[in-house]
């Protein structure tokens, strides 16, 4: 009857490692969503480790449209107003980005691969 | 653009009273001069027609590309921020009211228009992004100064400070734009 809880434990433990190495896993390899707000005709700064394969999730708060589009054309997202709008990644490096309809209104992702 | 800044300072003067009103204690005097949400409303929202004018006026004259999609650009988000307003009036069972300031505006933009509606090719796309350039600036000074300040319902307020953060946007463009023509 004390090999029980001893049992239970061992399962835990094992389960426990288990899990933990699946979270390690995730964070270094799965692709991950960032979300980058648009504001008051503002571009939030964009978050930092990006790698390619993730998404950006563009949210506009604004009434009118933007667009998230790269200088080096890897990538241009038309976002309507009070709108939310996702792209995967596809290129590595530091890619300056811009709004067509507004040139005032810029930003820079920085991608890993 | 003498006349737009006379125009910037007929808003900003016959206005000025509603601001102080804020910091006056005395409800006569407010009765007396204030500006009201339905008269902001209807500054707000004339201006932004003139601007859909001004553009649709560009966009069948102009040929230079950066220039049409400037004016694509106003006409594009005059409508949407124009559209947010009249649904916010209706929502609030608002009507706007003419009022001198939105009268001056109408009739120095259909000067312009008249004016410039006879330049072609470069002058014309001079003159148009001159004159956003002087409207952007005169309608942002308005709003800074006066109708926020004076702006009482909070979603009025909401939309107007939206507004300014829009069209000091504009205003850049059509600076960059300006020496860009030169
Ligand atoms: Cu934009």
């Amino acid at each position: 009857m004390t090999a029980g809880p001893k049992f239970v434990g061992v399962i835990a433990w094992a389960t426990l490692a288990f899990a933990s190495s699946v979270l390690l896993a995730t964070n270094s390899q799965s692709p991950r969503i960032h979300e980058i707000s648009i504001e008051k005709m503002k571009f939030a700064s964009a978050p930092a480790n990006l790698k390619v394969g993730d998404t950006i999730r563009w949210i506009n708060r604004d009434a009118v449209p933007h667009t998230a589009s790269a200088r080096d054309r890897s990538f241009d997202v038309n976002i309507p107003g009070n709108s939310v709008r996702e792209m995967k990644i596809l290129a590595k490096g530091r890619h300056e980005f811009f709004c067509r309809y507004h040139p005032t209104m810029k930003g820079v992702l920085s991608v890993t691969p | 653009m003498l006349r737009v800044m006379f125009l910037g300072m007929a808003i900003a003067s016959s206005s000025l009273a509603a601001a102080s009103n804020d910091n006056a204690s005395s409800t006569a005097a407010t009765q007396e001069t204030s500006i009201g949400d339905a008269e902001i409303a209807h500054i707000a929202y004339t201006a932004g027609q003139l601007d859909i004018m001004a553009a649709q006026q560009a966009l069948e004259r102009s040929t230079n590309e950066d220039v049409r999609a400037f004016a694509a650009t106003m006409l594009r988000d005059h409508k949407a921020v124009n559209d947010l307003a009249l649904a916010l009036v209706t929502k609030l069972g608002v009507t706007p009211q003419a009022n001198p300031v939105s009268q001056s505006l109408t009739d120095e933009a259909d000067a312009v228009r008249a004016r410039i509606t006879k330049l072609s090719g470069r002058a014309f796309d001079r003159a148009y992004i001159e004159r956003e350039v002087g409207f952007h600036a005169a309608v942002n000074e308005a709003l800074r100064s006066t109708l926020i300040p004076a702006a009482q319902n909070p979603e009025l307020k909401d939309l107007l400070e939206q507004g300014l953060a829009l069209f000091s946007a504009h205003q850049q463009h059509a600076e960059d734009l300006a020496s860009e023509l030169q």
